[in-house]
């Protein structure tokens, strides 16, 4: 069905100039303005609610693995193999694993791939402190907590937002494909032009959530640099 | 008080690091650990503050095991500079030398004093170098700020591995300086680790020798120079003075020690038959182990005997230049032509009086020192 619907979507835009294209879908921007709104909430929805989560459980979990071995194997192990499932893939799975269709299983596939960039992230910043500075912060007498908050966590943090960022960005993409199971957001417009093939309700959705990224990137890179501590820039 | 007792550390991979060390770092002492890489000193070092734990025996600090004390506490009152350095890059001068005092909830204001007067103990302006990171920082000042971070809250105990490794010898050399003053003005017990025999004999008052997790010799730095234990010893000390021009060596390592002494109220006439019977031409005056002056054969004529038998040692004019038992030969030749005197006497940095530099026997030190072969040669044949 997926095949189908993409190469009727190849023929129709082979066919038609990308220029008459863009002017079908300026038009729908104006007549469409409500639904684009509406969708580009449900969109930013799916891209803060599994972040959001994601953030609070990957940071722990990460910081878990760097001090508790039974953490990390199993923890670093399901991420690296996670990131390997293809997103629709995994999107498609919802189903099969009995979520259903709908928001919450689109909510619950988009975490499990928003989870794993700040996970690894987290893991790798903080195992990745010189050595020496560990050392030096429990020769002086630091508790465990006092290292990983004073020393461990302020120099992991731009990898620890690196992460964050990426996730989100990859997120806004994935999000994207929701749609095939009913999640909504601006993957609808594009799940239902290629059913329709019209060229323009694909763009509809296309181009806002690229928009989205791009804004997304920019934004959280100048909080990286924002929380990156003074004394590491250079 | 360190004192170690059995101590052995076995890492998991079976390699002995430390084996079997027995040893009492004295109260205010500056005791140096050297020896070639990989025998054992920053195991050693490692131990005292538990960063690594001995496999068996005990290490006592002020008669308390270790083992008895919770970690952050034992740490928090020891000092420690590691091998490399590790300022926080995160973290400016000034809370890099405060992290101690932050941990034990130190004021704003205590700690602002604090760093200000030990940036200044260094020659550093706090009004420019507190704020700054440690990127900011030159290598030297770097280390500089690595000993300070260990001194923030004045422990009794400073652990020192390799402090000024990798620097030029000039910068070396001033922050030699600065620790020498350091430890005459504040009398701590630093245990120091280096692999460089110079910097060993320029600051210890005891030199722990390590080979292969062992200890070889321990002892202080004249008696290693001229009594090594074994080839080891020797070999090590040799290699490492070599290419020194004489009055580039210490004073402790060539002075006179042994001094013939006498009491201030001895008379003028003891003080003639001392001289001749030790074949000298000086004695030292001391009081109760103080040190008064020098007397030397020079003076010893102005008392003018024939007509004064009864006069005593301690109304002569006594030479009172003294010379830090650390400092150079460089130094020493200099105050000798300075003062015009004949005699120097050689203190320790706790003020005591160790040994003695005199004009007559300067030639014979310095030939010494650039001709050791011809000169112990020259000795034999004497005997
Ligand atoms: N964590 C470790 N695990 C296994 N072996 C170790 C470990 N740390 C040190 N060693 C070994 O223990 C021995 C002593 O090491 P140590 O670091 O105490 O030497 P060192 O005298 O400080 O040397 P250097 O002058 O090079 O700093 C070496 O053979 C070293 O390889
Ligand atoms: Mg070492």
């Amino acid at each position: 069905m997926f095949a189908h619907t993409l190469v009727s979507a190849l023929t129709l835009t082979a066919n038609r100039t990308f220029g008459e294209s863009m002017m079908r879908f300026f038009n729908l921007v104006v007549t469409r303005q409500a639904d684009l709104r509406i969708a580009l909430y449900e969109h930013m929805l799916l891209v803060l609610i599994p972040v959001g989560i994601a953030i609070c459980i990957a940071i722990p979990l990460g910081i878990l693995a760097t001090r508790y071995r039974a953490v990390e194997i199993p923890a670093i192990g399901l991420a690296n193999v996670g990131q390997t499932i293809p997103s629709l893939a995994l999107i498609a799975l919802m189903i099969p694993l009995g979520f259903g269709i709908g928001r919450r299983p689109a909510y619950i596939a988009l975490l499990i791939y928003a989870i794993l960039p700040i996970l690894r992230n987290t893991f790798t910043g903080i195992t990745s402190v010189d050595s020496s500075l560990k050392r030096a912060a429990r020769g002086m007498g630091m508790t465990d907590l006092q290292m990983l908050w004073k020393v461990e966590l302020p120099l992991s943090f731009p990898v620890i937002m690196a992460g964050i960022r990426t996730s989100t960005v990859i997120i806004i993409g994935t999000a994207v494909l929701a749609a095939y199971i009913g999640g909504g957001g601006l993957g609808a417009f594009i799940v239902t032009g290629l059913g329709l093939v019209r060229d323009d309700l694909i763009l509809l959705g296309a181009v806002p959530s690229a928009i989205l990224a791009i804004i997304a990137d920019f934004v959280l890179g100048r909080l990286e640099e924002w929380v990156t501590p003074r004394g590491l820039k250079v | 008080m360190v004192v170690f007792e059995d101590v052995r550390k076995v890492y998991d991979d079976e390699t002995v690091a430390v084996d079997g060390l027995n040893l009492t770092v004295e109260h205010g002492e500056f005791m140096v650990f050297i020896g070639p890489s990989g025998c054992g000193k920053t195991t050693t070092l490692q131990m005292i503050n538990r960063l690594k734990e001995p496999t068996s025996g005990r290490i006592l600090i002020d008669g308390k095991d270790t083992k008895d004390m919770r970690n952050v506490d034992l740490r928090r009152n020891m000092g420690y500079v590691i091998q490399e350095i590790a300022l926080f890059p995160h973290m400016t001068v000034a809370q890099n030398i405060c992290v101690v005092p932050d941990l034990l909830g130190w004021s704003k204001k205590q700690k602002e004093t604090r760093t200000r007067e030990l940036l200044e103990l260094v020659s550093l302006d706090p009004d420019i170098y507190m704020d700054r990171f440690p990127r900011e920082l030159s290598g030297g000042q770097q280390q500089r700020i690595g000993v300070l971070r260990a001194l923030a809250v004045d422990p009794d105990v400073l652990l020192m591995d390799e402090p000024f490794g990798g620097l030029d010898p000039l910068t070396r050399d001033q922050l030699h300086e600065e620790l020498k003053a350091l430890q005459d003005k504040v009398q701590k017990t630093i245990i120091f680790v280096t692999h460089d025999m110079d910097e060993a004999l320029k600051l210890a008052d005891r030199v722990t020798l390590m080979r292969d997790g062992k200890l070889v010799q321990v002892d202080s730095p004249e008696e290693i120079l001229r009594n090594p234990n074994d080839e080891f010893v020797a070999d090590f000390i040799g290699s490492e003075r070599r290419l020194m021009s004489p009055l580039d060596v210490l004073v402790r390592e060539v002075m006179l020690e042994d001094l013939p002494t006498l009491r201030p109220d001895a008379s003028a006439m003891d003080a003639l038959r001392l001289m001749q019977e030790k074949n000298t031409d000086y004695i030292a005056i001391t009081e109760d182990e103080t040190f008064v002056g020098m007397l030397s054969a020079h003076r010893l004529q102005e008392l003018r005997l024939e007509e004064d038998p009864d006069s005593r040692v301690g109304d002569a004019d006594l030479v009172t230049v003294t010379v830090d038992s650390r400092q150079t030969m460089m130094e020493a030749v200099h105050r000798l032509a300075e003062t015009e005197e004949h005699v120097l006497a050689v203190m320790n940095r706790r003020g005591k009086l160790v040994g003695a530099i005199s004009r007559g026997w300067l030639p014979d030190i310095l030939a010494k020192e650039m001709w050791p072969k011809e000169a112990a040669g020259y000795e034999m044949e004497e005997s």
